[in-house]
């Protein structure tokens, strides 16, 4: 069993460690959004859900008539803008229609104006699309890998034998056995987290695991895979054309009921199907963000705006289903639980790492010499510590390509995994001692440098977000601070304990 | 969902009181704090803390759900206990004294968050 956890959880070490990180990063993805763009004006109170739906509704009827379905999204809690989204009807082909989007923003109404950029959203995707593969590809990498974490969970909960006798325990400054505490705590503290994400990680991509399942009873093909997912979810089955046209009832009222049930600021966005058609229908979702990713629906007649049904019951299976996604994503935390998502999730790449570097200190003594060794400690230094760096160099190519070059966005991705190749290079080149001390100095550099960078280059800097009480943009600046002073930290205690031993092993 | 009340400052007051409570009750953590010298904590005084730890985590899960919800409140706990651990767990090794005197403090607190929430 030892023996499986060892090896479950080192050969996809590195691509685990990946994930975490920048799934890690993904529970502020709107908030790095914001700090990526810094162009945009501080944030400021969204309009009311009343006229951001008319706003919402006057621009989709300039940019996209005859469409088959327009798509609001109101301003709310983890999405500041105002999103409008179109598809127009399929073509005489049978294919589906052509799509447009726009972004506008929830205080003005005005298109966003900021400079090209993945942002947030970009690096949240990496930890399950790995930004350069095909999504199947990737999605299916995803899986054997996490399918192997789970496999590392269980088999570590079973092999360790104290766990609640260590529960507490963290020795530091012994060598091999600290690195063993560490993991173990960082890995016991957190087990209800890193089970959680660990097994919804799987079932978010169940369906293309298992997409025979689905087939036997529907058939094969996209066709049929469809009918399947809208009988599920109870989908807001939709008339066709009728043909004749007619006008879309006023949106007013309908929102200002919708905002009575679900409470005010609980809309969250409206799908007008068939708009200017007899058949036209408006569905408003929204109400309380909970766990379960349950959501109110309310569909109304798009013609007459009378309510035609409210909400559809779920089964159970779909309900857990939705929950264990719920959890994973967290988008119903509000602050405080976001930074205990995020700080848990911290601790699940931290151990990680950990196992990682234990994995090597177990073994020095015995084959530190042999070529699988080396290479399993280059490619820790160049991924605990390098990976964070690339990360880093990921938000200082935001600052420092220019706005107007072609491709900004895609160079941004570029620079992160280009630093990356640069810190695997430069570990397998350098003594790993050397290597671990000047990648964790610049990882400290890196981080702790770029509210110095934002200041120098942008005017939405802690000068200006303190004073604003511009927490979102001013917490990001502070966090990156505080990334860059653990380095340090982490750097200083290892030269210092290297010359401790140094002093011990030459007398003087 | 509002944020930053007394019932999260409780949760957290009462998570972190319950596993100091936990953790000084094993020898090999209560000798850190009061010295290898002193003698062993009686049974009794070990059960009682215990009982201290229990009950602590109980109404810091009754703090959650009483800010977050019967949903999002079980989910915030498990944050909850992981956040005061691992603070706890970090105190401990490199400053045991600060961390009982933290501990100290927070059972003294965590009665009044609680009853004020």
């Amino acid at each position: 069993m030892g023996w499986l956890h060892t090896w479950a959880g080192l050969v996809v070490g590195w691509v685990l460690f990946f994930m975490f990180l920048t799934g890690t990063a993904g529970y502020f993805d709107v908030e790095i959004d914001r700090w990526m763009q810094p162009e945009r004006s501080l944030p400021q109170a969204a309009m009311p859900a009343e006229r951001a739906a008319a706003v919402g509704l006057k621009r989709l009827a300039a940019a996209a008539p005859g469409a088959e379905r327009w798509f609001i999204g109101l301003p709310g809690y983890r999405s500041p803008d105002l999103r409008l989204f179109w598809r127009m009807p399929p073509g005489p082909d049978g294919k589906r229609g052509a799509t447009g989007r726009a972004q506008l923003d929830a205080a003005t109404g005005e298109p966003l104006q900021h400079r090209d950029t993945g942002g947030g959203q970009l690096l949240y995707r990496m930890h399950y699309d790995f930004h350069y593969m095909p999504h199947k590809v990737a999605n299916w990498i995803a899986g054997v890998c996490t399918m192997f974490m789970l496999i590392a969970i269980v088999t570590g909960i079973v092999i360790h034998k104290r766990i609640f006798a260590d529960f507490f325990t963290f020795r530091s400054h012994k060598g091999q056995r600290s690195w063993l505490d560490a993991h173990n705590v960082l890995s016991v503290l957190a087990l209800p987290y890193h089970l959680m994400i660990t097994y919804s990680g799987l079932i978010f991509f169940a369906y293309l695991y298992m997409a025979p399942v689905v087939a036997a009873t529907y058939g094969a093909g996209e066709e049929n895979r469809r009918v399947y997912f809208d009988e599920l979810s109870g989908r807001d089955d939709i008339p066709e054309r009728a043909g004749p046209p007619a006008a879309l009832a006023p949106l007013g009222p309908l929102v200002k009921d919708a905002e009575r049930r679900m409470g005010a600021g609980g809309v969250h966005y409206l799908n007008i199907y068939n708009p200017g058609d007899a058949n036209a229908r408006v569905v408003i979702a929204g109400g309380e963000l909970v766990p379960s990713r349950k959501r109110t629906k309310l569909r109304f007649d798009g013609t007459t705006g009378t309510l035609l049904r409210a909400s559809n019951p779920h089964s159970a299976s779909y309900v857990t289903w939705q929950t264990l996604l719920g959890l994973h994503e967290g988008l119903f935390a509000g602050p405080a639980l976001r930074w205990l998502y995020f700080l848990t999730a911290l601790m699940g790449t931290a151990m990680i790492g950990a196992g990682l570097v234990l994995w090597t200190a177990k073994r020095r003594a015995k084959t530190g010499g042999t070529v699988g060794f080396r290479l399993v400690e280059k490619l820790n230094i160049g991924t605990v510590a390098g990976l964070p760096i690339a990360v880093a160099a990921f938000f200082w190519a935001n600052r420092l390509i220019p706005v107007g070059l072609e491709g900004r966005a895609a160079w941004e991705a570029h620079a992160m995994f280009i630093v990356w190749a640069s810190m695997l290079l430069h570990a397998f080149f350098r003594p790993a001692s050397r290597a671990w001390g000047e990648q964790l100095w610049l990882a400290a550099g890196a981080f702790g440098l770029l509210p110095l960078l934002n200041a120098l280059t942008t005017d939405k800097h802690l000068g200006v977000t303190l004073p604003a009480r511009a927490w979102e943009l001013a917490g990001f600046d502070l966090t990156m601070f505080g990334f860059g002073a653990a380095f340090a930290w982490v750097a200083l205690s290892r030269m210092r304990k290297n010359r401790r031993s140094a002093k011990q092993t030459v007398p003087a | 969902m509002t944020d930053m009340t007394m019932e999260i400052a409780a949760a957290f007051l009462l998570s972190y009181t319950a596993w100091a409570a936990f953790a000084l009750a094993m020898r090999k953590h209560s000798r850190r704090v009061w010295s290898d010298a002193s003698t062993p904590l009686r049974r009794e005084t070990r059960m009682a803390s215990r009982l201290v730890g229990a009950v602590c985590l109980a109404l810091s899960f009754i703090a959650c759900v009483s800010q977050w919800g019967w949903a999002g409140g079980s989910v915030a706990w498990f944050g909850v206990l992981t956040a005061t651990a691992l603070g706890f767990v970090f105190l401990l090794a490199y400053a045991p004294r600060l961390a009982a005197g933290t501990a100290g403090a927070t059972l003294l607190a965590s009665p009044a968050a609680f009853y004020i929430m």
